[in-house]
């Protein structure tokens, strides 16, 4: 399968809980110590790097191994404690489709703050 | 694998960031994930969505443990099932359809009532992680080699140990399609640091062995790994298997059918596993009241939240496996993942109540394991006379025990002085009963269906 898995979809409604503890910066993960976000970064940009590389493969072959090395990387962000996406193929949504996901009903937060009064 | 890592690297864990995390960073993770998934199953899972939408619960609701606690609702085995029994694809609870499968499998059980389990791809990866960092710790390292005592068929739990292997890097052995005496010879051929079965086929094995003369001891096996049954965190199960393979470690994973192995030995054995945080989160409740137990100690029943599940999540999911955890262990090894003393206690679905004491047959089944001069061999028989539950404990007797009467008094009177009741005994001579490899099998149920409570344990 080329590119994103149909049906992926994230999540676009939910407000950030505050950091859970000291060291822990915006946007990043509760703070397993520096040395473990600086290797979740890092993972970050490889997994970027592999997705570029997937969408210009030469053939099925290579374009399918770089999807499995994927799966293999997102497995150390998940030791990592990477919590934004819980599988690889959300990594991939393109930016597009994640504006057609925000228009959802699903993830409308007013309809979210209408339940809870 | 482990040769390319810095001198640095503290390598008696397998992924120490998390396993040594504090309670508060691991919790403030599992909040995080669970509210991406709930997020998830409800975008993706018509299931959810309705089960969501029927509580008037959003995703947007779940902002805190006590909302999780209390206002997300739990989910249970019937849902998926009576989804699966109305859905096309046979399958309940999807937020993923077939084009994203790599491979399905399905629960066991004793009531024919199955529930289909698909997985991707990564899921089966994911999977693999779950078994590493208990074998990781028992010393297990790439090449070491695993020998497998099963034919692989559609309980997922078998394959999740094979992933595991092959995510840790061991080298496999299969045993498939042999009979007891060639897998004997197997390993006592191909010498594997570990043996991967179920206590009670790990001890059949060692009964082949010694009706055959040989010696397992002499296959330097290091580590017996298994799960599916309670025996590997019985201590007296542990110690014949330590004395009959001459094994210096047992390895003890706790599967639940829906959510995989996701409890494990440590190094420092303490009569129980611990919850692999990784990959699921774990809480206890009131079987009745559906309220997280609080009080340290307190047996519950465990509600899982499963990271591994994508296809078909699984959410505040009903367990019915009574456990009792202890959410800040410390007992030498490090790992600072919950910890489950004596794994399952017993099962808040499969409970008999005889003259108005409720008993459990996973209770049964250890109190059996700690009368000298018996086996693990055992059955029990449910029936129901005059509208009364009634339980027979039919068990052997080890080899060479002459007094079969005077061992089923005695057995009787262990049941009673622990359980509070007087259940029927009879114990048979050594041999009788078949050799059980699933513990459901050796559960016999003659009330009527309407009578019964539910199924016995999926998966363990
Ligand atoms: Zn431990």
């Amino acid at each position: 399968m080329a590119g994103v898995a149909q049906g992926t979809r994230t999540r676009t409604d939910l407000d950030p809980l505050p950091p859970p503890g000291p060291g822990t910066g915006p946007g990043l993960g509760p703070g397993l110590g520096v040395d473990v976000e600086r290797q979740r970064a890092r993972l970050l940009a490889l997994h970027a790097h592999l997705a570029r590389e997937r969408e210009a493969a030469l053939s099925p072959a290579i374009e399918r191994a770089l999807e499995t090395a994927q799966m293999y990387l997102f497995l150390a962000l998940g030791y990592t404690g990477h919590t934004d996406e819980l599988f690889p193929d959300e990594l991939q949504v393109p930016d597009e489709l994640r504006g057609a996901q925000a228009a959802s009903p699903s993830t409308d937060a007013t309809e979210a703050r209408e339940s809870r009064s | 694998m482990a040769g390319a890592l810095a001198h640095t690297v503290d390598q008696r864990f397998w992924n120490r960031a998390t396993q040594t995390a504090d309670r508060e960073r691991l919790d403030a993770l599992h909040l995080a994930r669970i509210r991406h998934l709930v997020g998830w199953a409800y975008d993706n899972s018509p299931l959810h969505r309705r089960i969501y939408n029927a509580a008037g619960v959003k995703p947007a609701d779940i902002r805190t443990w006590d909302d999780y606690h209390h206002r997300l609702p739990f989910t249970d085995k019937p849902d998926y099932v009576r989804d699966q029994e109305s859905s096309e694809s046979g399958f309940g609870g999807l937020a993923l359809g077939p084009e994203h499968w790599q491979q399905y499998f399905h629960t066991t059980g004793t009531t024919g009532r199955f529930l289909h389990e698909a997985f991707s791809q990564f899921e089966m990866h994911k999977a693999g992680t779950q078994l590493c960092y208990g074998l990781w710790g028992q010393g297990a390292r790439p090449r070491d080699s695993i020998y497998f005592c099963f034919d692989f068929g559609m309980w997922v739990g078998l394959w999740t140990y094979y992933w595991g292997a092959r995510n840790l890097g061991l080298t496999i052995v299969s045993g498939g399609g042999a009979t007891g005496e060639q897998r004997v010879r197997h390993i006592l051929e191909r010498r594997p640091a570990i043996v991967c079965g179920t206590p009670t086929y790990l001890l059949h094995l060692a009964e082949i062995a010694e009706r055959e003369g040989l010696d397992l001891r002499r296959a330097g096996v290091r580590i017996l790994a298994g799960g599916g049954e309670a025996g590997l965190s019985v201590p007296r199960i542990r110690e014949r298997l330590t004395e009959a393979w001459g094994a210096e470690r047992i390895h003890d994973a706790y599967g639940i059918g829906e959510a995989l192995f996701i409890g494990q030995s440590c190094d420092v054995w303490a009569g129980g596993v611990h919850a692999i945080e990784d990959v699921c989160h774990s809480y206890s409740v009131d079987p009745d009241s559906g309220e997280p137990v609080t009080d340290a100690g307190g047996v519950g029943e465990h509600v899982i939240t499963s990271y591994t599940h994508l296809v078909q999540p699984f959410i505040k999911y009903r367990t019915h496996d009574l456990v009792r955890i202890d959410d800040r262990p410390d007992h030498g090894c490090g790992w600072t993942w919950k910890h489950f003393p004596g794994v399952v206690l017993g099962r808040s679905d499969f409970m008999v109540t005889i003259r108005g004491v409720n008993v459990y047959p996973t209770a049964v089944e250890n109190l059996i394991s700690e009368v000298p001069g018996l086996t693990h061999h055992y059955e029990l028989h449910l029936s129901r006379r005059d509208g009364m539950d009634r339980m027979l404990v039919r068990a052997e007797a080890a080899a060479g025990v002459g007094d079969l009467s005077d061992l089923a008094a005695r057995l009787s009177a262990h049941l009673r002085n622990n359980l509070g009741v007087r259940l029927e005994t009879e114990v048979v001579h050594a041999g009788t009963l078949p050799r059980y490899e699933l513990k459901t099998r050796r559960i016999f149920d003659a009330r009527e269906p309407g009578a019964r409570a539910a199924t016995p344990a999926e998966g363990r």
